[in-house]
């Protein structure tokens, strides 16, 4: 039971993977004009983006443990 | 480094290009990259969300208790949700208390010049001898309006041709008055209310389907007798239910399903009316930190400052300041030589 609904909130945090791609993207691409220089940058805030989100996970992670 | 007035040729139109389709307006610039890469990220992030929500994420409703705050980001995306402003003017009816069904609960549409559609439903008759005929139908519908025919109701007349329990060749008469689901409505409850016995308790949206039913007649010498009743439903276009506003209980009944999901799906087309916004500025003015091929100034400075001879311009900038305050300060001095003492 409790595995079913760690699964499924797995799975709603993966919908946000695309999200930092679009995101970092089109943010860079509305900076810069060369696209070698926008890919670079936007790999750059993907990979912000994401270990950011990840601090936030592990701290709210370790917030709610045993709860 | 390109010309800006050159790259961007008139960046009202462009603006304009951008806001209607994402890209296009870099197409027009013929920034070809930015233009697959905007229509590609934003588009892509539209239709995924429609898709996580089955389609119905975007509509707009602007009534007491329901408000789609949220289509103000998503028109943002241009052409690909502005098709709801059409939607929302065929979904209104011309005067709702006749359109309103009581006994169903929902707005109920006229049948127009009549129907001629595939059916699918269930069937329950008595036949001439006397047997009770009943079962599962899959065939075609046809049915033609007899307006005024009875007043307060709609009324047709017309023929189901079909298998019955996908076995038998059948061909009955059907019409009187009918209940039929709107032609343009987002969701619809299509559960067979009269025939499905316990599956009529729990109610079934559809989109692609419309509720249909009516009765079935048998003809006794020249009079028309009631001898059972067709339950089932008929497809209904795309277009007649993308982008429709959605009613409540359809409403319910997709978060209810959905849960999570229904909410991200609204997150992603939200988001890609914002960046679509980014797109447009682009469109109008340019890359906001320029092209991306200037040098870097931290490492100008860091190259400066490895020549001998040269001062990096923090310590010029330092350099000059000392300098300007050299006289005020030797001024000071030679004041405070000549004042008396106290």
């Amino acid at each position: 039971m409790w595995n079913l609904i760690a699964a499924a909130e797995m799975n709603t945090t993966w919908y946000l993977l695309p999200l930092a791609v679009v995101i970092s993207l089109v943010y860079n691409a509305s900076r810069y004009e060369i696209p070698a220089v926008i890919v670079t940058r936007a790999v750059r805030t993907c990979i912000t983006i994401l270990v950011f989100m990840t601090a936030v996970f592990l701290v709210l992670f370790v917030l709610s443990f045993n709860l | 480094m390109s010309d800006y007035k050159e790259l961007l040729k008139n960046p009202i139109i462009a603006a304009c290009l951008a806001l209607i389709f994402p890209g296009a307006g870099h197409l027009y610039q013929r920034r070809f990259f930015k233009a697959g890469l905007y229509s590609v990220c934003i588009m892509g992030t539209f239709l995924y969300g429609l898709h996580l929500g089955e389609w119905k994420t975007v509509y707009l409703r602007w009534e007491i208790g329901h408000k789609t705050v949220g289509y103000l980001s998503q028109m943002m995306v241009g052409l690909p949700a502005w098709i709801t402003l059409v939607q929302r003017e065929r979904y209104e009816p011309p005067d709702p208390r006749q359109r309103f069904d009581p006994h169903l609960g929902t707005r109920q549409s006229q049948l127009d010049s009549g129907v001629k559609a595939p059916f699918r439903g269930l069937i329950s008759y008595v036949e001439t001898d006397g047997q009770t005929r009943q079962g599962e139908v899959d065939g075609q519908i046809l049915l033609e309006n007899m307006p005024g025919a009875f007043p307060g109701a709609e009324v047709a007349r017309g023929t189901f041709t079909g298998m019955l329990n996908g076995e038998e060749q059948i061909q009955i008469d059907v019409g009187g008055p009918i209940s039929i689901g709107p032609r343009i409505y987002a969701s619809e409850d299509i559960s067979p209310r009269m025939l499905g016995g316990e599956e009529a308790i729990r109610p079934t949206f559809s989109s692609e389907r419309r509720y249909l039913q009516c009765t079935v007649l048998t003809a006794n010498g020249d009079e028309w007798l009631q001898s059972g009743s067709l339950e089932g439903t008929i497809p209904r276009a795309f277009l007649d239910w993308f982008q429709v506003p959605l009613e409540e209980n359809a409403y319910e009944d997709l978060h209810g399903r959905l849960g999570k999901q229904f909410a991200l799906a609204l997150v992603y087309t939200w988001i890609a009316g914002l960046l679509n916004l980014l797109a447009v500025w682009d469109a109008l003015e340019g890359p906001a930190y320029g092209y991306g091929d200037e040098p870097d100034p931290k490492e100008q400075e860091k190259a400066k400052a490895k020549k001998p001879g040269t001062k990096a311009p923090q310590d010029r900038n330092l350099q000059a300041k000392a300098e300007a305050q050299k006289p005020t300060e030797t001024a000071d001095a030679e004041s405070t030589a000549t004042s008396p003492k106290s």
